[in-house]
């Protein structure tokens, strides 16, 4: 056994649990204070594919600065988000508790996929019944739902999710949310080009995986007695258990996981100037407003992901970045 | 009397305590709250995260995380738990003092519950202070258990 020393570096992290998503579209665990002018915290899109862009390194103490340089991009197609709900949230000390929510009635008619129109919903009682509860209220949400149809990607099911409303003092953000029920959002009035922000998505999934692709843990010789792609030792003979810790095979893939402060490098409305010739394989053209994001994020081509405000603090830059050149050429062949 | 039926003898009403931890030391707040328990009691203790232990903060600290290192060394997660917010840190430390090998002190630790502040339904309603508790007479250095649980990273 050639690979093997007396000890060795842990095979990947214990820090994660390796367990399959409750659900597709991401709920962040925590949204970030902010203490400025009423808006929505974050953003749901699709991810498309990749390319690459040039542009000029806007970071001035950076050794590459102001020089041309390529990158690696992300597209994400944003299609506007439709408001069609908000909630109120107390602060207990056992987290948070629903005490006040408002629906309204005028949705858009692909909603009806998702949820059932209620009937008997007297909206101007429900209005009254929010706003006598304003003063209890520690956050705000507004509950949104994405438009897949607008896309290409096949889906009719819009998707819906929980998005925290920042303000200043409650009352401006009720009125923020109130003038938002029922109308659309774009990608514009949330992010701007230059920013940080989070993504937070499901990875691909993998299935069941055997500690190698699992866990990275070396491939023995092709001597080695019953296995060759496990592990050598799964423990000691006492305690008669296997530890947690062991590498073992099971469940790959198909977690949440948050990717932390990925700049956006251009928000856009015009597909064509982005997608490469053909189209993005497995995901086509890109028919709305768009977002480039510098690097990747997790999950596959086509699957719902959540821009967050940055959770982490660090100094947004001011500037959007000058980009030079964003490649278009095919993809196929 | 009708056939079958037994004479059950109905057991006495005894009335639900709401106590206040608030000034209370740990461990005799404790003892007190299981004995009404075991009485047939329902016991609710409010302000959890006010009540005291005594003795230096260090030393409090090395022996509650002492205990934390306790758990299945095989996974952790199957335990034993410790908590680590005020209100499960009473409940376990009255867990302690019953009887819970026995259904009667299984029955009796279900009896009990525990709350950070006071709730809402309390509010109003008459607060008793344990009797050989109070951490005044106390000659010594002591530390809430809320801060105790803020070193283990509870957040208020």
């Amino acid at each position: 056994m050639g690979h093997r020393r007396v000890s060795a570096p842990h095979r990947s992290s214990l820090g994660y649990r390796r367990v399959r998503a409750r659900r597709i579209v991401p709920s962040p665990r925590a949204w970030p204070e902010h203490d400025g002018s009423s808006k929505l915290m974050g953003f749901l899109g699709f991810k498309a594919g990749m390319t690459h862009c040039v542009y000029v390194v806007d970071r001035p103490r950076s050794h590459l600065a102001n020089r041309e340089v390529t990158v690696s991009v992300t597209v994400v197609e944003t299609p506007p988000m439709v408001v069609f709900g908000l909630r109120g949230y107390n602060k207990t000390p056992y987290g948070l508790e629903i005490i006040a929510d408002l629906r309204t009635l005028e949705r858009k008619d692909e909603l009806e996929r998702k949820v059932k129109t209620p009937k008997n919903y007297d909206f101007e009682k429900t209005k009254k019944i929010f706003e006598e509860k304003l003063d209890e209220i520690d956050e705000l949400r507004a509950i949104v739902h994405t438009q897949p149809h607008l896309t290409g990607i096949g889906m009719k099911t819009p998707s819906i999710a929980e998005i925290k409303i920042g303000y200043k003092s409650i009352s401006d953000g009720y009125e923020y949310g109130l003038s938002l029920l029922g109308k659309e959002v774009l990608i514009r009035d949330v992010f701007k080009p230059g920013e940080f922000v989070d993504s937070i998505g499901v990875t691909k999934g993998k299935g069941f995986q055997g500690p190698v692709k699992r866990h990275g843990v070396k491939i023995l010789q092709h001597k080695s007695k019953g296995t060759k792609r496990g592990v050598g030792s799964i423990g000691p003979w006492t305690p008669g258990r296997t530890m947690w810790t062991i590498p073992r095979y099971g469940q790959m893939g198909f977690n949440v996981r948050t990717e932390y402060n990925k700049r956006i490098m251009q928000i856009g409305s015009d597909g064509a100037e982005i997608v490469p010739k053909g189209g993005f394989v497995n995901y086509g053209l890109v028919k709305n407003n768009y977002v480039l994001l510098k690097g990747s994020i997790p999950g596959s081509k086509k699957r719902t992901v959540m821009l967050r405000e940055p959770m982490r603090k660090t100094p947004q830059p001011e500037k959007e970045p000058r980009i030079l050149y964003i490649s278009t050429e095919s993809q196929q062949g | 009397m009708q056939k079958g039926i037994k004479d059950v003898e109905q057991p006495t009403i005894v009335p639900k305590i709401h106590i206040d931890a608030k000034n209370a030391v740990l461990g005799r707040l404790s003892s007190e709250v299981a004995k009404y328990l075991l009485e047939g009691h329902a016991v609710n203790i409010v302000n959890c995260e006010k009540a005291i232990i005594s003795g230096k903060k260090h030393s409090i600290l090395k022996e509650y995380r002492e205990i934390q290192q306790i758990h299945t060394a095989t996974n952790p997660r199957r335990g034993p738990f410790h908590p680590k917010r005020p209100d499960r840190l009473v409940r376990r430390t009255v867990r302690g003092m019953l009887p819970m090998k026995k259904s009667r002190g299984k029955a009796a630790h279900h009896r009990l519950m525990t709350y950070i502040g006071i709730p809402k339904e309390f509010v109003g309603q008459e607060l008793i202070k344990p009797k050989h508790a109070d951490a005044d007479k106390l000659n010594c250095k002591s530390i809430t258990i809320g801060d105790l649980c803020k070193e283990f990273g509870w957040q208020d």
